[in-house]
């Protein structure tokens, strides 16, 4: 191989190296700045707190975890303290108590600002039981955080029981709303999907109203199109049933009016599920 | 007299037939010239050669390069649970495709906001009711 041929060689492999790195990286830039189109429109909606939410959610995760040892070690204190009655037993009680009391704290504040984030973001929910409950909510947060503060400051047996008298106060209050709001963003998402549904339904009609067909096809399309309306119309009265017993009924304990709530959608989803496959079906028609 | 001239003249015969040649001297070619190039077959030339090899070589890389990106991913982006949505250009079906999937997102049998696992009652001593 005589010496110029050899640095043809040298020059082309130098050059297809330097396509391969310009060219890899381009390549995932792109991957990485250009979603598909079904996945940008599918996920177009509903940005507004969706990555505070997927922080909080870790967040939760972590403050879990911490909870579990503190409560494991503060009942492993407890039993040591039955059994040995010792000055320093109730004080490794007092300090496993405190803690766990803290990281329970923590867990509740977290929950809840998730739940506050997620109820602003649902549309569909109705604004009357909407409103309350983000007052609700940002009540409850700032409850649980001075309450995480007193807990700082507790150091003796007495404030450990003083702590626990104050959350009794808190505990129904804070599970109340959580019923309530879970029990709203349920009925909200459903509720979302049936007016967008709707609307669907309504675009579709004019979309297809325009069309030239025979007598037999529009015959055959408009009543398509009036069985899929009185589908979306039972699936609100059902919706609204729902609404109905979140509004009332309030000697249930809200845990139990809960799963009446998610009792009373289970039907509401699968309604649903059927009359989007009837809209996919009309576009067929 | 004359039958024993033929035999005798031994000498003549064997050198007009030889019984052993020989062997003729191997001859080596001469060393490759530019003049010989028109010679050669037309896959051995020293253009194809240029043209082939790097060619080859260029694509062998280009076919690496490409074939592991697909591999790479990231475990995050590989097994996402979001519905599957079928790629089209009609944006009515588009639509209704996207409400499917929020559909799906919200089957209240499947909520990922429920209540922590945590104890309400914990207490050091039990509460003076």
């Amino acid at each position: 191989m005589s010496r110029r041929t050899l640095y043809q060689l040298v020059f082309v492999l130098s050059l297809s190296f330097g396509i391969l790195f310009a060219v890899q990286p381009l390549a995932s830039f792109a991957q990485e700045t250009a979603p598909t189109p079904a996945s940008a429109e599918l996920f177009g909606t509903k940005q507004s707190h969706e990555a505070q939410i997927a922080q909080l959610q870790q967040q939760l995760l972590g403050e879990i975890n911490a909870y579990r040892r503190a409560d494991q070690a503060f009942r492993v204190s407890k039993q040591q303290y039955e059994n040995l009655e010792t000055l320093k037993s109730l004080e490794e009680l007092v300090q496993a108590t405190k803690q766990a009391m803290f990281e329970r704290s923590r867990v509740l504040t977290t929950y809840m600002e998730i739940l506050y984030f997620t109820l602003q973001d649902t549309d569909g929910v109705n604004l009357t039981f909407k409103d309350p409950q983000i007052v609700a909510l940002e009540d409850r947060i700032a409850e649980l955080k001075a309450h995480t503060a007193t807990v700082e400051q507790a150091t003796s047996r007495d404030d450990v029981n003083k702590l626990r008298d104050d959350f009794a106060l808190l505990k129904p209050v804070i599970e109340d709303t959580s019923y309530r709001v879970m029990s709203l963003i349920s009925i909200g998402e459903l509720q979302a999907v049936h007016d967008k549904s709707k609307l669907i339904l309504t675009d579709l009609e004019s979309q297809l109203a325009s069309a030239e067909v025979s007598a037999l096809k529009k015959a055959e399309r408009e009543r398509a199109f009036a069985e899929t309306r009185r589908s979306l119309e039972q699936v609100k009265v059902e919706i609204d049933e729902v609404n109905q017993t979140y509004a009332g009924q309030e000697d249930l304990v809200r845990k139990q009016l809960h799963e009446r709530v998610l009792r009373g959608l289970s039907p509401v989803y699968s309604k649903l599920s059927q009359n989007l496959s009837y809209l996919a079906e009309l576009l067929r028609v | 007299m004359q039958d024993h001239d033929v035999i005798t003249n031994q000498t003549d015969f064997s050198g007009s037939q030889p019984m052993r040649q020989r062997p003729e001297a191997i001859t080596t070619p001469p060393p490759f010239s530019e003049n010989d190039q028109n010679q050669r077959p037309w896959y051995k030339t020293k253009k194809v050669f240029l043209a082939v090899i790097p060619g080859l070589l260029l694509l062998l890389i280009l076919v690496v390069a490409l074939i592991p990106r697909k591999e790479q991913l990231p475990d995050s982006m590989e097994p996402t649970p979001t519905p599957a949505v079928e790629q089209t250009n009609d944006p009515m079906l588009l639509r209704i495709q996207r409400l499917q999937a929020e559909l799906q997102e919200a089957d209240p049998s499947k909520t990922d906001i429920l209540f922590p696992p945590i104890d309400m009652e914990l207490e050091l001593d039990p509460a003076d009711d």
